[in-house]
């Protein structure tokens, strides 16, 4: 009970930290980190996936509310949501899946793989969406790119405070 | 009902997914003015490409109709064609009466291109006002003449008929001929009376006389390739090349003389005397 307790808060606090700050970070017209992908990211490896794709939509739905966009957050989270055992098994070996959370202390640097791979995807799709034309795709390829890169960073700065602190 | 089920269940993950996609995409697209405006462009182009390709599919099933109506249509410029001249230019149209022409459109429904007396039948009898002697066309050139007429059928006399005979004409001198058929090559007719003194050569075009008052005049028949004279002959003998393609004849324009009556009347008053 602890735990989904403070998995609530965590996930909380990430959106707030994504709508207050990061939200207002443009680097270059390029860069625009969306950090709250690791709010699935973590979630439960056990977790039933419709649940998790429910809890994707209602993230999607909060951070559209907030960027006063319709649907764009909602199709990218609910897809990552979707797409999350795939890219997990992809990378973590069977004893990582036994694991509680996905972490980079349960799954060392396949952690990171993975994160990446569900940030990429996530970012790309919003940004297509956002774009909605194969005309923009290099510039689109270009801004996940960099984007995801950036939250990749954070991801691993937020990883690398956890263990410092235990 | 069970396997309907089953299947459900199965994939209970991706239908929800699909289902939240699909919510997703219709926010994306009713609220969102760029992208809106983005997709009904594009399914204005899917829908403009797939109804193309379904029109283009359709319109070959309407092709027979659409031909037969293109036939009466053209037979009907024609005699507007003949009328607006003959209005514009009455002394001509009084010389050549070619007001008293008129031209109904008919399809072949028999041919023969084999035999020495080729025939042809059509689906215009005297219900259309179809009677003997009246000329067969095509844009292309001449055809035959009509030899007999039930109510709905009229029977043509091919060109390619060695008992056929059509006046003809070199276009440029004038000099008359008379077209007929060996019966040996079927794109290939003979004109027969052309004196030793008419100049001809290969090349010259053929065309009707007018004088049977059967076709107008002027009517192409074909082009000369062939004209031999021997020292002793009083006549050339000239081959003339088909411009119409006898295997290939589909719809044909029947020419029918209004002045006819009066026409073979005179003729045969004169003939008596």
């Amino acid at each position: 009970m602890n735990n989904v307790f403070w998995q609530i808060l965590r996930a909380v606090l990430l959106l707030f930290v994504q709508i207050v700050v990061l939200n207002n970070i443009q680097l270059f017209g390029m860069v625009s980190p969306f950090l709250y992908t690791l709010i699935i990211i973590t979630l439960p490896i056990k977790m039933p996936r419709n649940y998790v794709m429910l809890l994707g939509c209602l993230i999607g739905c909060v951070m559209d509310v907030f960027t006063n966009s319709y649907g764009f957050h909602f199709a990218a989270t609910v897809l990552v949501a979707y797409a999350r055992p795939f890219l997990m098994k992809l990378f973590a070996t069977r004893e990582n899946m036994e694991k509680l959370y996905p972490s980079y202390t349960n799954f060392g640097n396949a952690f990171y793989y993975y994160a990446f791979a569900m940030v990429f995807l996530h970012h790309f799709c919003l940004f297509a969406i956002e774009a909605f034309s194969f005309y923009y795709i290099g510039l689109v390829l270009l801004k996940t790119l960099c984007s995801s890169v950036f939250t990749l960073i954070l991801i691993w700065g937020i990883e690398t405070l956890k263990i410092r602190r235990k | 009902m069970s396997q309907l089920f089953r299947f459900l269940s199965r994939y209970n993950h991706f239908i929800l997914f699909l289902l939240l996609e699909v919510i997703a995409f219709t926010l994306i697209i009713n609220r969102n003015d760029y992208q809106k405006s983005v997709f009904s462009r594009i399914n204005t182009q899917v829908l403009g490409s797939v109804s193309s390709v379904t029109s283009s599919v359709a319109d070959y099933f309407s092709l027979k109709s659409d031909n037969a109506f293109l036939a009466e249509e053209n037979a009907a410029l024609q005699n507007e064609l003949l009328r607006l001249k003959s209005s514009k230019n009455p002394v001509s149209a009084f010389a050549q009466s070619d007001s008293a022409f008129a031209f109904t459109s008919a399809k072949v429904v028999y041919n023969t291109v084999n035999r020495f007396q080729n025939s042809l039948i059509l689906d215009k009898g005297s219900t259309d006002g179809v009677r003997p002697n009246m000329g067969v066309v095509t844009p292309q050139g001449v055809v035959g003449i009509v030899e007999s007429v039930s109510k709905h059928f009229c029977t043509v006399i091919s060109v390619l008929n060695i008992e056929s005979r059509i006046s003809g004409k070199v276009k440029n001198s004038n000099y008359l001929g008379s077209i007929s058929w060996d019966g040996k090559n079927t794109t290939v007719v003979q004109m027969e009376e052309m004196p030793r003194h008419v100049e001809i050569k290969m090349g010259d075009t053929i065309v009707t006389s007018g004088h049977s008052a059967i076709f107008m005049e002027g009517m192409m028949i074909g082009t000369v390739i062939k004209a031999e004279i021997n020292e002793n002959d009083a006549y050339y003998k000239v081959d003339v090349r088909l411009a119409n393609r006898f295997q290939a004849l589909n719809y044909v324009t029947i020419v029918s003389f209004a002045l006819r009556d009066e026409y073979d009347e005179l003729q045969k008053t004169t003939i008596n005397e």
